[in-house]
């Protein structure tokens, strides 16, 4: 286990090797909605930020890409952490983030807040990491999709109905619309734009 | 601290898989997007490349950006592993990224290809990377970028299926052979890049994730694992792939795309697999009319 | 058996050998040195610089070695070794006002504050084959020139603007904020904003810059264009670091500008008056700068409200292509194979011949 070296925490070892694997987590979960991938986290950030969002955001930002952090992220401790390893700015404005991070997914703002994209350029819209509790394949809400056969069952700790159908909802927007990625305990999982949620079916 | 391979004697002074942290950050935001928004074309400032543009930059920004140490590489041309560019390509990432390299497509656990998909169905844990030179399916139709681009936002395909119709009122059938369009999950229409409309059934629903490299046009687009992918035609003139009307001379395959070899000044010719490595597995696993049998 | 782009490697290998052979020539010459070719081949030198977007005669000088003399293989040198290289941060503007001038002309006023300087130009020189320069020459310093060149030397523009008879530059339509675009960090996007636009120009290939700005003295959005001034020296860079707060100068660059006096009849929305083009290059670039500027003054032809009827305003198309390491690449890619795609277009000619013949036979 990594330990923290200094008041800045820690961040990567061997960037290149270390933000390599990590990608390579964080793209499967886009291409593979809601399948859960097991992460060896490898910074030390500092409270609330979990060392799984820390290594998506030292893996995808810079400072080319400014950062929105949720009240209760917004700590000196976590900016001056993300200012140090990953030079990004963070920014007040939810619109103007290219990422956003929830560590209070209880009073998540509606995914509607983060940029969009526009219909020629659907791209420059936000990546929101929610930071959740235990995430699992055995119930929950159901996905359809691109990257998916036919359906696959997610759930994720803390994620309420109400968050759920604010994700459906972006969904409807299509090809408008942010990514969701969970940040769950040593794992992680997606819920791209191109997704769609049916939360009361039954498997 | 930055890990350059260097301590084995492999690559002095570059950083893993070539670029820096920097620019792949930036091409693995778009990776997201594209996988995120299948089959559209994501914008990226694509990096000049110690190789020349037009010669696969887009899939090696792509494959630079994705690999990691674990990974085996296998790169094809035109099918084959052993074709002068794909040599060279293969040979950056070893010197690069020192990941090992494979001929087997079985064996790979990242496919970098310029013109064709694998004979071998792949897997979900296989990406395959494509290189592509023109990434604008409507180009040939409308050369301006701003006019493209509204369309695609518009969803207005017309000019694609006027331009298709017009072949079929010409000549009986549509006379598109390579880079034929398809639409991707029911929104966007995509250019599979120039493989032959041979390979476009094997994108449909494919459990690999392709990604798409354009580095001079600059662009990066992808379908995810089993996306559907569906080849533009009419209800009267449903799309259909190439024939051959004998097999591969080596190995017997009648269920491949053939390339045909001269053999002198006469006429004479033969017809052989494209996909190599498929090849000779066919023609290791035993005799042409052994498989054809099994075949059948 | 069928071989021809086969065993690659080994063919590969060969290949490096013979161009380095190539490179080298008979041994009966000594080697060049980058001394030789930085010193010596100047211009070659700014050319690749310009091109390459990266100040720094020495690599440039390498790369033209390694590249045989090939400008445009020597600036695809220079692009691929830049992109590995970190970025930290944009200049200030150079003030080219403050230049120490080696070199400053204006076609537009017979005689201007701080003078016009002929400097090092090839101009008034007879074309002639010196066949002295076959062998070791002989130098004849100098005379030294006749104005005081440390003397202020504002910009003709200026002085045109100072009485309102000419346009204010018109940087105005930057969407980037403080800092300039940058077109290797984000792509193209169109219409291109006029910093991207001038950026795109002045990495853009002198060949094809060239050619369109000449078709815009031939009639093609002709813009009635004057030299109003050309001029070359040093300039120090300056940039303001993060930490600092306070412009720091880290050096002197040799640049070439031009800016050029175009006639405009006046719009509903503005009188009459001058515009300009602009060009700006690494080094000694003046043919370059020249023909950027035409093109930049008739680019701006949609800003101006004037009529689109030419190649040189066609922003998609001139900045889509000026690029030579872009254009080289893809022209020279169909060196590559491309038996698969002429494959089945091979299967549907033999297909539609045997269609079109079939109904001819049946007729007859």
């Amino acid at each position: 286990m990594p330990v923290a070296s200094d008041a800045l925490g820690s961040a990567f070892q061997d960037p290149p090797l270390d933000s390599s694997r990590m990608f390579r987590s964080i793209m499967n979960a886009i291409a593979w909605p809601g399948v859960i991938k097991k992460v060896d986290t490898l910074s030390v950030p500092p409270e609330p930020l979990t060392a799984v969002t820390a290594d998506c955001l030292l893996t995808l930002v810079d400072f080319d890409t400014p950062v929105w952090l949720d009240h209760r992220a917004r700590t000196d401790e976590v900016s001056a952490y993300l200012r140090f390893h990953a030079g990004c700015p963070i920014v007040d404005a939810p619109e103007r983030a290219a990422f956003a991070v929830i560590a209070d997914p209880q009073s998540m703002p509606s995914l509607a807040v983060f940029a969009q994209g526009t219909a020629e350029y659907p791209d420059r819209s936000a990546t929101v990491i929610v930071q959740t509790g235990a995430l699992s394949s055995d119930e929950g809400v159901t996905f359809r999709g691109p990257g998916i056969a036919s359906r696959r069952v997610f759930s994720a700790a803390g994620i309420s109905e109400t968050v759920w159908a604010d994700i459906e909802r972006n969904h409807q927007g299509f090809p408008l619309g942010v990514d969701v990625i969970f940040s769950g305990p040593n794992c992680l999982a997606a819920c791209p734009r191109s997704v769609g949620i049916a939360v009361s079916e039954t498997v | 601290m930055t890990s350059t391979v260097g301590d084995n004697g492999q690559t002095d002074g570059y950083n893993f898989a070539y670029l820096n942290e920097q620019t792949k950050r930036m091409i693995r935001r778009a990776i997201l997007k594209a996988i995120a928004i299948p089959g559209y074309q994501v914008p990226f400032a694509s990096r000049e490349m110690p190789m020349p543009y037009g010669w696969g930059t887009g899939g090696v920004q792509v494959t630079a950006a994705i690999l990691t140490p674990e990974d085996t590489l296998k790169v094809i041309d035109q099918g084959a592993d052993d074709t002068t560019n794909a040599v060279s390509i293969r040979k950056f990432f070893t010197k690069t990224a020192n990941v090992p390299t494979t001929t087997h497509t079985g064996d790979a656990s990242v496919i970098q290809t310029r013109h064709r998909i694998p004979e071998q169905e792949l897997r979900e844990d296989q990406v395959l990377v494509y290189q592509v030179p023109i990434p604008e399916p409507l180009r040939f139709l409308e050369p301006r970028e701003t006019e493209t681009r509204k369309m695609h936002a518009l969803s207005e395909y017309g000019l694609m299926h006027v331009k298709l119709y017009e072949d079929i009122a010409r000549h009986g059938h549509i006379a598109t052979t390579y880079a034929y369009p398809v639409s991707v999950s029911d929104r966007y229409v995509m250019d599979p890049s120039p493989t032959p409309k041979f390979d476009n059934p094997k994108m449909d629903s494919m459990p690999a994730l392709q990604l798409f490299g354009a580095g001079r046009e600059k662009r990066i687009y992808a379908v995810p694992p089993y996306t559907k992918v569906k080849s533009l035609d009419f209800e009267d003139h449903p799309f259909e792939v190439q024939r051959w009307s004998e097999p591969c001379a080596l190995c017997g395959a009648r269920d491949t795309f053939l390339d045909e070899v001269i053999l002198d000044d006469e006429g004479g010719r033969m017809f052989c697999c494209s996909d190599t490595d498929a090849c000779e597995a066919r023609q290791q696993a035993g005799s042409p009319d052994d498989l054809l049998d099994q075949a059948s | 058996m069928y071989v021809a782009v086969k065993g690659g490697e080994k063919a590969i290998e060969a290949a490096h050998k013979l161009n380095a052979e190539d490179r080298r020539g008979s041994e009966r010459y000594p080697e060049l040195s980058l001394g030789q070719i930085s010193e010596q081949l100047t211009l070659a030198v700014d050319r690749v610089m310009t091109e390459g977007s990266l100040y720094d005669r020495e690599l440039a000088a390498l790369a033209i070695k390694q590249a045989r003399g090939d400008l445009i293989e020597a600036i695809f040198l220079i692009r691929a070794s830049r992109t590995t290289l970190p970025r930290f941060g944009s200049s200030l503007p150079l003030e080219t006002g403050k230049m120490s001038v080696r070199r400053r002309i204006s076609a537009t006023f017979k005689d201007l504050p701080g003078g016009q300087i002929l400097g090092p130009t090839f101009d008034y020189q007879h074309r002639l084959l010196d066949h002295d320069l076959a062998g070791p020459s002989d130098l004849e310093p100098a005379d030294t020139a006749p104005v005081d060149v440390d003397q202020e030397m504002p910009r003709v523009l200026d002085l045109l603007g100072a009485q309102g008879l000419m346009e204010p530059p018109s940087g105005q339509n930057t969407d980037h904020g403080d800092s300039p675009g940058d077109l290797t960090t984000e792509p193209l996007e169109f219409p291109a904003s006029r910093d991207v636009r001038l950026q795109n120009l002045a990495r853009g290939d002198e060949g094809f810059l060239l050619a369109l700005g000449y078709s815009t003295q031939r009639g093609y959005a002709r813009n009635h264009a004057f030299a109003g001034e050309i001029r070359l020296g040093e300039v120090s860079v300056e940039i303001v670091p993060e930490e600092l707060g306070f412009a720091i100068d880290i050096g002197e660059i040799t640049v070439s500008e031009c800016e050029m006096v175009n006639q405009f009849k006046g719009s509903k929305k503005a009188p009459p008056q001058f515009t300009r083009g602009y060009g700006l290059a690494f080094g000694h670039c003046e043919r370059k700068v020249m023909a950027m500027a035409l093109v930049d003054r008739a680019l701006r032809a949609e800003e101006l409200g004037e009529d689109l009827i030419a190649p040189a305003q066609d922003e998609e198309f001139v900045l889509s292509h000026s690029d030579n390491v872009q254009a080289t690449g893809f022209v020279e890619h169909l060196k590559l194979p491309h038996y698969v795609d002429f494959q089945s277009e091979l299967e549907l000619v033999r297909r539609m011949r045997a269609e079109a013949s079939a109904p001819s036979e049946a007729a007859e």
